[in-house]
């Protein structure tokens, strides 16, 4: 028997099949008691594995959920203390005429009670706080040292990068100075040569010139002669 | 602001407030993911907060066009693998992940069913966190994506860079391994 593949079987399961290959792999089903068992057990599995799911959310939901009714209890608390000891003050002060001097030093108890009031609630009610905020702390120092190094990265690469740009530049105008010298010297050397050769040619076709001149002469002696010769023959 | 803005304004403006979101949205899932992966609650909780850091790190890398949680769900993933790789070579093994004093007491902030019901379902899930631990790599990977954290064919296959057949050929091998698992260990009880 021909089994369908196990990707076959997943799409079966997940319902991501079209109706063709559906009523086959559900005809397989009927006549294959181990695939059957398989993806039976499958499905089990992947209830599990859902369960498993469904119980982390519910811790994260709890944890979220005891934060935030501990900061609200924490807050409502830090209130009251806070008006309690506000109105305590105020009474009190209103029966004795402080004079100004007093009053500021009363505003500063009254906000240094009300700081630590609160800072010792959070950290009875929420042992957690403090770890909270030793990772808020150790994120935003990531974050800052990640910041200050990008920043001097960046920096420095751009410094980098302006001094390899000069040092290009430098390198650039310095080819380009040789290469004009190159270029003169070249062209020096073929107006030289040129030179050189006129000058020989001029010497060559001069030298030719003579020796024509020469040939030319001759030639005309030896028809002079040959002239002659004719003539003396003739007349013997 | 969906992710993907949010991770604009982080990349372009190094803004915290954004990141912040980002975290709050993302922390729990990806907490989990590395503690399924890892078997270990607590090294799971490290390795996320790595993971946000390493977000916020590279975050000039991210490509404006592509997905924000393909991405984070791609660097957890290769942190759980960093990690499960120096446990292979220092030859641990963390098998249970053990819970702690606030998630037993959060658990009272819950609906709390009948004792019985609560004692199964804990065993139940610490079985199958155990079970997941045992499964090959990238077989966990493939699982944990599809069935606790609900990601589609598509999107796993995006996440791990394969085509999508061989990520259901890795679910289904996943599958088979942890049924063949838990099966003798839980019975065939169903919901």
């Amino acid at each position: 028997m021909n089994h369908p593949r196990p990707e076959e079987w997943l799409l079966y399961m997940e319902g991501d099949v079209s109706a063709q290959d559906k009523a086959r792999l559900f005809q397989h089903l009927k006549e294959c008691p181990d695939c059957s068992a398989e993806l039976a057990g499958w499905r089990r599995s992947v209830q599990k594995l859902e369960r498993l799911a469904d119980q982390d959310q519910t811790r994260t939901t709890a944890r979220h959920l005891k934060r935030s009714f501990a900061v609200t209890t924490v807050v409502r608390w830090a209130v009251a203390a806070a008006i309690v000891l506000y109105v305590g003050f105020t009474l009190g002060r209103l029966s004795i005429r402080p004079g100004a001097s007093e009053r500021v030093i009363a505003e500063r108890v009254r906000e240094e009670v009300r700081g630590q009031l609160r800072n010792d609630l959070l950290a009875a009610i929420d042992p957690n706080r403090k770890a909270q905020e030793d990772f808020q702390k150790q994120l935003r120092e990531g974050f800052k040292g990640a910041l200050d190094d990008a920043v001097k990265g960046t920096a420095q690469s751009t410094g980098i990068a302006v001094d390899t740009l000069q040092l290009v530049h430098q390198q650039l105008d310095e080819h380009q100075r040789r290469l004009l010298e190159l270029i003169t010297t070249v062209r020096n050397q073929q107006i030289a040569d040129y030179v050189s050769l006129r000058r020989d040619l001029e010497t060559a076709v001069s030298a030719a010139d003579t020796d024509l001149q020469e040939n030319s002469v001759r030639l005309n002696e030896l028809a002079d002669t040959v002239a002659d010769t004719v003539v003396t023959i003739r007349n013997e | 602001m969906t992710d993907e803005q949010a991770m604009w304004r982080v990349q372009m403006q190094d803004d915290h407030v954004a990141f912040a979101r980002l975290l709050e949205r993302w922390q729990g899932p990806i907490r989990n993911l590395c503690a399924r992966m890892t078997g270990d609650v607590h090294r799971g909780e490290d390795i996320a907060q790595e993971a946000f850091a390493r977000v916020f790190a590279k975050r000039k890398e991210f490509r404006p066009e592509a997905k924000f949680s393909t991405w984070l769900w791609r660097i957890a993933l290769n942190l759980c693998y960093d990690e499960l790789r120096r446990r292979t070579r220092r030859n641990e093994c963390s098998l249970s992940a053990e819970r702690s004093d606030e998630e037993v007491s959060a658990e009272k902030l819950s609906e709390e069913p009948a004792p019985d019901q609560r004692l199964v379902s804990g065993e139940e899930c610490e079985l199958v966190r155990q079970a997941l631990v045992h499964l090959p790599e990238i077989q966990r990977a493939a699982l944990v994506l599809r069935y606790c954290d609900g990601l589609k064919l598509r999107e796993i296959a995006e996440i791990l860079q394969i085509p999508e057949t061989t990520a259901a050929s890795r679910i289904a091998a996943g599958l088979s391994q942890i049924t063949r698992v838990l099966e003798p260990q839980l019975g065939k009880k169903t919901n």
